[in-house]
């Protein structure tokens, strides 16, 4: 089937308004969009995609759980689509919500952990107290049986957790440790990222421990992925990096944007029908020839069809969406 | 997040080739060796 005819997966973000202030976030609180779309326009939107055959959605933020109709669009969602995500900093999970969100069968609870330290972990999120309410919401998802993703955006100053976090993802019964690299966008861009070595390092120990505890690992970069799996390079396979490909992010305020680091304009759900926006939008035709016109050493890269680096980084580090993933270890 | 970037904005390399990728194949099988998540896809997601 062409790309053009269907979207696999889509981000909506619900709401601009969260109760914490992280130091890295991609939301910079200051342009942030207006929350502008009705529950009837959600409603709209959630039924387009379903015509797209989306088989995800993930509800995220801001922090989701703070939009006045969270449930009301969880409801919709969940019947609706087939795999339903919550991505949450998890401070506003009581029982209560866990078993609410548990019934809703959502397919995936993703809650921010930044840190095992506590101080450190409530330093980072900008609000005391908020790893006790976080890994209190982990136990209180896992123990309604939900499949709980314990998320980490990695930097220089939590690079030292990262063990300690994977050892408590599988104690506290969390179904996958996720970790990605800190993308310089929004607060992102004032924090101190780490080398391309280091992320080597660190995404090597992390996968090799993963192993022997039989844990999942999602390692969100897109190069990381198949450069530690040894993945065989198949000519012709596309993977990697989703924009324009199989993947949507709508904004709070319907606007379409090709990711949520990458806030390149696309359309409006509120003016235009998903199914136009995906298929005329010249965002997209760019974003979809991008594999061919990658420079630097993603341009001569073997793998840059299956991978593509991060758009975004590449983006915010050589000023050219083409340019080259900087945070990447590989040398072509 | 940062301003959104209008399309207009976006500068092109001067050699860029409009060549759209028009089929997305699966290659799952990196799934297997480390127990990663079951999509070779970036799957965004919140910070």
């Amino acid at each position: 089937m062409d790309i053009k005819d269907s979207i696999d997966s889509c981000q909506i973000d619900l709401t601009r308004n969260c109760n914490l202030t992280c130091s890295f976030c991609r939301q910079t609180n200051e342009s942030d969009l207006p929350d502008s779309m009705s529950f009837y326009q959600w409603s709209s939107v959630i039924t387009q995609l379903k015509e797209m055959d989306c088989k995800m959605m993930a509800l995220a933020g801001g922090e989701p759980l703070m939009h006045k109709d969270f449930f009301s669009i969880l409801n919709l969602a969940t019947n609706t689509i087939k795999e339903v995500y919550v991505l949450s900093n998890g401070t506003l999970i009581t029982q209560e919500v866990a078993t609410r969100l548990a019934e809703k069968n959502i397919k995936g609870l993703q809650i921010s952990l930044d840190a095992f330290n506590p101080a450190l972990h409530d330093k980072i999120r900008g609000r005391l107290g908020t790893w006790e309410k976080a890994t209190r919401g982990i136990k209180y998802a896992v123990d309604a049986g939900i499949p709980v993703t314990i998320r980490t955006t990695v930097y220089r100053d939590n690079v030292q957790e990262v063990a300690s976090l994977l050892e408590f993802a599988h104690d506290i019964g969390a179904r996958i440790y996720a970790i990605r690299r800190v993308i310089p966008t929004g607060k992102g861009g004032s924090v101190d990222l780490l080398k391309p070595e280091e992320l080597r390092i660190l995404f090597t120990s992390l996968a090799n421990r993963a192993k022997e505890l039989n844990m999942r690992l999602s390692l969100g970069d897109p190069f990381s992925r198949f450069l530690l799996n040894e993945q065989t390079f198949i000519e012709g396979k596309v993977g990697g990096c989703s924009i324009g490909l199989n993947i949507l992010y709508i904004a709070q305020d319907g606007s379409v944007l090709l990711c949520p680091c990458l806030p390149i304009y696309c359309g409006d759900v509120k003016q235009e029908s998903v199914r136009s926006i995906w298929r005329d939008a010249k965002a997209f035709s760019i974003a979809r020839s991008l594999r061919s016109n990658l420079q630097g050493k993603c341009g001569a890269c073997k793998y840059k069809f299956q991978c593509g680096g991060c758009r975004a980084s590449a983006y915010y580090s050589t000023g050219s969406i083409c340019g080259e993933d900087t945070g990447c270890w590989c040398e072509p | 997040m940062k301003a959104i970037i209008k399309v207009k904005n976006v500068v092109l390399p001067s050699n860029f080739v409009y060549n759209e990728v028009r089929q997305l194949n699966s290659t799952s099988s990196c799934s297997v060796k480390l127990n990663l998540s079951e999509s070779d896809t970036c799957r965004i997601c919140c910070d």
